[in-house]
């Protein structure tokens, strides 16, 4: 929920003007009125799926058929409704292997943004709080991770930690700590300017509890706005790390995965790249969307800065 | 200090302007009429979020959009109705007809530019014809005129070099650079120490005698009103509630929010307790019915919850929208 | 030892003496080295007795806030002693250091900066408790209820949260905050100027009332001298970083006798059209502290300004009983 804390102040050539409404932001109807409904519906939808995969799924995702391999979706000639989206080259069915890599795609995302984003929370909170040597040195840290290119510090973390769930997760987290810190201790250096953070301190709260009570949720609207951005960025660095041969090992089905087995046959079976590839451009999008909504609803102030 | 005889430059009939927001709607200016007269000085008072500055902001056309809009009423420049003008006319009147000098001279100055250029900028709009030399010496000129000293070399520095007296003079040098026939300066001295806004009332002062200027003053400080005004207008919740010159509103007061606003104003030479006006104003979306201040009043009766009482002239020249206050017979006009 | 105790009884609550803080001023980045101190208090000394309001007055930059800060603890003097009771406050620790911050609290000039707004009303009013003593919940509440009672709030306010209130009523909470804890001296840091006019006199009257219930002392920074006049009982004038004169209010607002103090008087405007008032217009502005000038730092700017100003430093030097000015004019 957003709360006002200053005056609703609007920025008028150049100059502040206040309105003063001492009001709380509108409720429940007013929050479901303004949401974006296609992104949030594709994001219901797709828990939805990820969840109850092996309920709605209508095959095995691993179960293979060679009889029925590389038949087209249902509405192209040679489909059957037996494989609504067609099947692979194994003649695994497609539609449900999408189902479970849903389940793969959100299980990584919500990991790795827990890991990374959560360390990258707890150093971006000491480093903008203390300031002085811890800042310059975490910082340095940040700037260190960032200068390395995404996919290559996935790449080399996979190769050393052996392929699987675990090390993507890994790979993914140290990647986002560093986007979460940076942009976390900025936020931190704004709120404690802030006179109720020298109140803290006259009334004798330690370091800690300052960061804990005082700082920790003043930030929180930017962490959960940068939580819902950088979901969409790690579905796609999943996926890119599996379509490289990085990521999850075969036979368990990953949309990545799945893009790289059917490249060589694009020409004959569109549907086997092309389907992954599209739920994974819907979903991100989605993600994206709907984390530019959030960003929006819970601080507008935040607009230029992630 | 009234004076009939000098021509009306700038009168405001009427003026509703709203700004629709999450909120609903902010009826932030509701039916605001005022005149302003060549060379004379009106006093907008009034606390924080009565309107005040949606009125001057209306005047300009500069209403926060998209969430601003003027909904009614007539603004009229020199026999011109400003509301009905388009985006582009307005151009023409903002800086050369009217200009505005704001609170805060750190964001009314570009941080990119120097001040010379943005002087040079605002001279320009009169003077399309002159060269950059020519427009470079009158902008030292016109700091000169703002009292800045050493201005040729002031012109080189950038906003950041300077102190905050010096850039609101800067802001005033650029604001009358246009030659404008009304100025409306909305708290220009807030932001400024006691020694330095005693200075620049000091500068607008000698301004307005030298080019007539007619100057819509907002303040909410009485100390300044009584030094800058010749007219006062005191706004409560988006209206008009009392009008007059500035002695009489001074001596009498006639609108129980007037009375009550000087009677808190803490004196230096008295240490009585200050009588406090309880409560706070409306929220101007969630107006309540009838008068607004009957809910903060002390005299309220039945009367005062159920309508909004009516303008009527008190004296000459001034007005006041209570319910208690008798019409008098406003003699010559 | 008579002498002794009669000293001790004495003793103000609170003792500055020959106060300095100098921040260093630093240029490069790698190698920083030291170019210069903004002396922004420059060797300050004042008391406030018990139950006594000192009002300190001065334009932006003179030192007021800094000495505010001094005296909360949230810097430490490069020089001098603040002490409380007697005791040096930034020597103070552990149960000594907790007393400090029960009997010493603050409030802020901006209300919409100065509470959490993540916080329950409670919360925040019960924090110096909570951090200092212990407290079982039950206390908490009818601390709680008693103090919001004492401002003038409603008590179902403890559950609430500040974006609910409007800035008179956040100062009020803010007030409340500060009273929780038992204080014996409260820093007010321009507690009234960011609120409109009809608020400022409800929390102008509260301030008052509250100190004459509790008994307290305060430290009252302002830039507006009707606020001093109205709250304080001794005033100390500021100027880049020294007090120019200092004396009871009533003598000082009777009296102003340094250039500065009187040049103030005059920038202050009545609200009257026709009230007679001493017109002195300062030139130029506030020079740098990292650079003040020589001898009198306010030489410059002075319309009484001698030969000697600028050479020799004026020490504050009573002119009267109780009334200090640090001017070569008397």
């Amino acid at each position: 929920m957003a709360r006002l804390e200053k005056p609703l102040s609007l920025d008028v050539a150049g100059g502040e003007l206040a309105v003063t409404i001492d009001e709380a932001a509108p409720g429940v109807r007013g929050i479901l009125r303004r949401l974006p409904w296609t992104p949030f519906l594709i994001i219901v939808v797709l828990v939805f799926v990820a969840l109850f995969a092996p309920l709605l799924a209508p095959h095995s995702p691993t179960a293979q058929s060679l009889p029925d391999k590389l038949m087209p979706p249902a509405w192209q000639e040679g489909g059957s409704t037996r494989y609504l989206l067609g099947t692979d080259l194994l003649g695994r069915d497609v539609l449900s292997r999408l189902f479970y890599g849903a389940r793969i795609s959100l299980t990584v995302a919500a990991a790795a943004l827990l890991a990374g984003g959560g360390i990258g929370l707890g150093l971006g909170i000491v480093s903008g709080y203390l300031g002085g040597r811890v800042d310059s040195l975490l910082m340095r840290m940040v700037d260190a991770t960032l200068t390395f290119p995404t996919i290559l510090i996935a790449l080399l973390l996979a190769v050393s930690l052996g392929q699987g769930l675990r090390t993507m997760v890994i790979a993914i987290a140290v990647i986002l700590w560093a986007r979460f810190a940076r942009i976390v201790r900025g936020e931190v250096l704004s709120v404690k300017t802030r006179d109720f953070v020298a109140l803290a301190r006259v009334h004798g709260c330690s370091p800690v509890r300052i960061m804990a009570v005082h700082i920790l949720p003043n930030v929180m609207n930017t962490f959960m706005v940068l939580l819902s951005l950088h979901i969409g960025f790690v579905i796609l660095v999943e996926a890119a790390l599996s379509f490289l041969g990085a990521g999850i090992p075969p036979p368990t089905p990953s949309w990545g995965q799945m893009v790289a087995d059917g490249r060589g046959h694009i020409a004959s079976a569109w549907w086997l790249s092309f389907l992954p590839g599209a739920a994974i451009l819907l979903v991100v999008l989605a993600f994206n969307l709907f984390g530019d909504w959030l960003r929006d609803w819970l601080d507008p102030r935040l607009r230029q800065q992630v | 200090m009234s004076r009939p005889a000098e021509r009306v430059v700038l009168e405001v009939k009427d003026l509703h302007a709203h700004l629709y927001t999450r909120w609903g709607v902010v009826r932030a200016v509701d039916g605001v009429s005022l005149t302003l007269h060549e060379g004379e000085t009106l006093g907008l008072v009034g606390e924080s979020g009565c309107g005040k500055t949606m009125t001057a902001l209306s005047v300009l056309r500069l209403l926060p959009q998209p969430a601003g809009q003027i909904v009614g009423g007539q603004i009229i420049l020199d026999g011109e109705d400003l509301v009905t003008k388009s985006e582009r006319e307005m151009e023409q009147v903002r800086g050369r007809k009217i200009a505005m000098i704001l609170q805060d001279p750190q964001t009314s100055l570009d941080p990119v530019f120097s001040i010379g250029n943005q002087i040079v900028e605002a001279l320009r709009v009169h003077r399309r014809a002159e060269g950059r030399r020519e427009l470079w010496r009158r902008a030292g000129e016109a700091l000169r005129r703002v009292k800045v000293a050493a201005p040729e070399e002031r012109l080189r520095d950038y906003p950041h070099q300077m102190s905050g007296g010096m850039k609101q003079r800067v802001v005033g040098a650029i604001a009358v650079a246009g030659e404008p026939r009304v100025l409306i300066a909305d708290e220009p001295t807030t932001a400024l120490d006691v020694t330095i806004q005693l200075q620049y009332l000091e500068l607008l002062k000698e301004i307005q005698a030298r080019t007539r200027l007619a100057m819509l003053f907002i303040t909410h400080d009485f100390g300044i009103v009584a030094r800058m005004c010749d007219r006062v207008a005191v706004m409560y919740a988006g209206r008009i509630v009392e009008h007059g010159p500035l002695r009489t509103l001074f001596r009498a007061p006639r609108h129980p929010y007037t009375q009550a606003l000087m009677a808190a104003v803490p004196r230096l030479n008295a240490v009585d307790r200050l009588t406090a006006i309880d409560g706070q104003p409306p929220a101007l979306h969630r107006l309540p019915a009838g008068c607004r201040f009957a809910p903060r009043c002390r005299y309220v009766d039945a009367r005062c919850h159920l309508e909004y009482p009516a303008v009527v002239p008190v004296g000459p020249g001034h007005e006041a929208a209570c319910w208690r206050v008798e019409p008098s017979p406003s003699p010559s006009r | 030892m008579l002498e002794g105790r009669a000293i001790a009884v004495a003793e103000p609550l609170i003792r500055a003496e020959d106060v300095q803080m100098h921040f260093p001023v630093t240029r490069g980045v790698l190698l920083a080295r030291t170019t210069g101190h903004v002396k922004a208090v420059d060797g300050i000394s004042f008391t406030i007795g018990r139950q006594e309001a000192l009002g300190l007055v001065g334009e932006s930059g003179c030192g007021k806030t800094t000495t505010a800060r001094l005296v909360l603890r949230l810097q430490r003097p490069t020089a001098g002693r603040i002490l409380l009771d007697g005791r040096d406050i930034h020597g103070l620790d552990g149960a000594e250091l907790r007393e400090y911050r029960t009997k010493v609290q603050a409030v802020f000039q901006d209300p919409w900066s100065s509470l959490n707004p993540r916080r329950r009303i409670r919360d925040t009013i019960v924090e110096a408790l909570v951090v200092n003593r212990r407290m079982s919940p039950a206390q908490e509440r009818d601390r709680v209820a008693q103090v919001l009672e004492q401002v003038g709030l409603p008590a179902d306010a403890a559950t609430r949260y500040p974006h609910e209130f409007s800035g008179g009523q956040r100062q009020r909470i803010a007030l409340a905050s500060a009273l929780a804890s038992y204080p014996e001296l409260i820093v007010l840091d321009e507690p009234v100027s960011a609120l409109d006019v009809s608020i400022r006199a409800q929390i102008m009257n509260l301030l008052k009332d509250l100190q004459a219930q509790h008994k307290l002392s305060y430290l009252l920074i302002a830039h507006n001298l009707a606020t001093v006049r109205y709250i304080a009982h001794q005033t100390a004038v500021m100027y880049l970083g020294q007090i120019v004169e200092h004396a009871t209010t009533e003598a000082l607002f009777q009296n102003p006798m340094h250039p500065y103090t009187k040049a103030l008087f005059a920038a202050a405007l009545p609200a009257d059209p026709d009230a007679r008032h001493e017109e002195i217009i300062l030139s130029g502005e506030v020079p740098s502290p990292i650079d003040p000038p020589s001898g009198c730092h306010f030489h410059p700017r002075c319309p009484f300004a001698m030969e000697q100003c600028s050479r020799v430093e004026p020490v504050l030097k009573p002119v009267a009983s109780g009334h200090r000015v640090a001017c070569h004019l008397y």
